[in-house]
């Protein structure tokens, strides 16, 4: 049955401008049209489902279920319908077979056309949910290598495709920087190939059908390249324009990713900063037990090359040792004494340290220690003062281990004057000890006035004494002729105080 | 709120199914894979995925199974899915897994072909 031809000459035809809306969704159903002349839209909701023209047979559904509209339909030109009311389809169906069949054609059209688009809305709502849930998965990934893996997975099950890949490269050397993939037997040859395949083409020689580029940032450009699909089907452009999206979105979390990895290396750098400058300053702890003062101030003010090269100074210099070691030696269990000698010795660095002495050596029962000042009567005076102290700490020690120990005794030389002062190295055949000293004629007369005082005093040279204020008591004990030193030296010999001694 | 899967696999005759729960998303990648290698290894040649009602699937979690899948299909094993709701049906019969294993109405239904060859 020709509809158009039928109806052509209907008695009653409604006219419809440009826009004009013939029927919308909840009106009442009264009557169906065939449009004669014109085009009109059929929608539903806001999906448009049909272009309807010449012939079409329009609002049939409400004929059968007598409801109301579940369309709209609008005049795209100027359109000329012809209405058939509900007594007249019955009349139509009932005596013309043709109509019927035609109203049934339309509708199975119609309904086949609906399943398509429903199939077609849910793919789209799958692909939506596939960007949400993308977004959802790498916004809680911290690492660039993860979203990539993620982003590929959400590609491949999206397009259903079993082969892929993923690759970023070095915008200026088009190197590969790093690449994620899945089903690629020889996943290095295709992520090179894509590296250095920048357009949006597909890749014959290693099977890519479609290939993505997308920029992360300034510096790394990416692509991503697919398979087949499992389907068999081509890729659309609407696919190129979906697998863009997804690229894009990856490419935002593999921004925030690198950030976030360049943010957590700056804190290990730094916490392996701290780590190290703690074992330093251990280091520093621990070695500042064994290091002179004047070496440890020497390092830490030139850290890279601390200037410990011998030079002529002034100094004073104190030897300490305590009187009749040997027969302590003979007396003692060597624990015990070592026991002994470290509780003295102690005491006397605690005085050592506040008079700015550094301890040279000690050598069991001998302290060598240096004084440097660039005022000379100042390190005299600081070598004198340690050397008094020495003493009182001393008899204050015998007090405080009286009945556990047998008391003991220091003697004490003192000389100031020029000596080599610096580092000095002690080479043997298996290895070499560097030490801080100095060295010369005016050490060697300290020592041998230590050798010279008598238990509980303290041996002075002239050099000294001419440094010191006037307020100690010293008794001259004139020139002294001293073991391999040339010439006498005078001495002057000086004692704590009977009340200090008690 | 993501609901972590939970893959066990049991014999029914010669089949080896495969019961697979709660979200397939990439995180199920290394059970199902495992769960797969697993009756692979004891020789399986017909195996059955059984999805329960409450599954879902997302794009990463179908690119999982795609994987797994393609590995059956190089191994020549009859494979069966079933338990999927009708909207994953249609899902994966619109990325094309449909041609990798058919999916039957039910479990019964399932190991019926499987074991018939049909």
């Amino acid at each position: 049955m020709n509809v158009l031809e039928h109806f052509r000459k209907a008695r009653k035809v409604v006219s419809l401008a440009p826009g004009a809306v013939l029927f919308q969704p909840g009106q009442a159903a009264d009557a169906m049209y065939v449009l004669l002349e014109g085009s009109m839209d059929i929608l539903v909701g806001a999906m448009h489902v049909e272009t309807a023209e010449p012939g079409s047979l329009l609002g049939e559904l409400a004929m059968v279920d007598a409801g109301q509209r579940s369309a709209t339909v609008v005049a795209r030109t100027e359109c000329r319908v012809v209405p058939i009311s509900v007594t007249e389809f019955d009349l139509l169906v009932r005596e013309t077979p043709a109509f019927s069949r035609q109203v049934m054609k339309v509708m199975a059209e119609r309904l086949r056309r609906m399943n398509e688009n429903l199939g077609e809305l849910e793919k789209r709502v799958f692909h939506l949910k596939a960007l949400y849930d993308l977004s959802r998965e790498i916004g809680l990934l911290s690492g660039s290598a993860s979203v990539m893996d993620s982003l590929l997975m959400a590609v491949l099950g999206t397009f259903g495709v079993e082969r892929g890949v993923i690759v970023l490269r070095d915008a200026r050397s088009n190197q590969v920087h790093s690449f994620a993939h899945r089903g690629i037997d020889d996943a290095a040859a295709v992520a090179h190939a894509l590296a250095q395949h920048h357009v949006a083409q597909p890749l014959p020689s290693v099977d890519l059908h479609i290939c993505i580029p997308f920029d992360v940032d300034e510096g790394l450009k990416g692509s991503i390249g697919l398979g087949e699909k499992l389907t068999g089907d081509d890729y659309t452009p609407e696919d190129s324009e979906l697998l863009l999206t997804l690229a894009n979105q990856g490419a935002v979390a593999v921004r925030n990713a690198r950030a976030h990895e360049e943010v957590v290396r700056y804190a290990k750098e730094l916490a392996d900063s701290l780590r190290r400058i703690q074992i330093l300053e251990s280091m520093k702890a621990s070695l500042a037990k064994f290091v002179p003062k004047t070496v440890k101030d020497l390092i830490e003010k030139s850290p890279e090359a601390p200037v410990l090269d011998r030079r002529e100074a002034d100094v004073s210099v104190l030897f300490a040792d305590i009187t009749g070691y040997s027969r302590l030696t003979s007396t003692m269990e060597p624990e015990r004494l070592n026991q002994l000698v470290e509780l003295y010795f102690a005491a006397f660095l605690d005085e050592i340290l506040r008079q700015g002495g550094d301890v040279n050596e000690t050598a069991g029962d001998g302290l060598m220690v240096i004084f440097q000042d660039p005022n000379p009567r100042r390190h005299a005076e600081a070598a004198v003062h340690t050397a008094l102290a020495i003493l009182r700490r001393t008899s204050e020690t015998n007090a405080t281990l009286e009945g556990y120990y047998e008391p003991i005794a220091m003697h004490i030389g003192v000389n100031s004057g020029m000596a080599t002062v610096g580092a000095r190295k002690i080479e043997g055949a298996a290895a070499e000890r560097w030490t801080y000293t100095a060295t010369g004629t005016t050490t060697n007369i300290a020592a041998r006035l230590a050798a010279l005082a008598e238990s509980g005093t303290i041996v002075l040279s002239d050099e000294t004494r001419r440094r010191l204020a006037d307020d100690l008591e010293l008794v001259d004990l004139g020139p002294q002729t001293l073991k391999n030193i040339a010439s006498p030296v005078h001495a002057y010999r000086c004692s704590l105080p009977v009340e200090a001694r008690a | 709120m993501t609901k972590n899967v939970e893959v066990l696999t049991r014999l029914h005759g010669d089949v080896s199914v495969i019961d697979i729960r709660g979200d397939v998303t990439p995180l199920a990648g290394p059970p199902v894979e495992e769960a797969y290698a697993g009756v692979s290894a004891a020789g399986a040649k017909k195996i059955l995925f059984v999805f329960a009602p409450d599954c879902y699937i997302n794009s990463g979690g179908i690119a999982v199974l795609i994987g797994v899948l393609s590995q059956t299909r190089k191994k020549g094993q009859s494979v069966r899915i079933t338990g999927l709701t009708p909207h994953f049906q249609k899902i994966f019969a619109m990325v094309g897994l449909t041609k990798y294993a058919h999916i039957s109405p039910s479990e019964q239904a399932a190991i019926g072909e499987l074991k018939t060859g049909t």
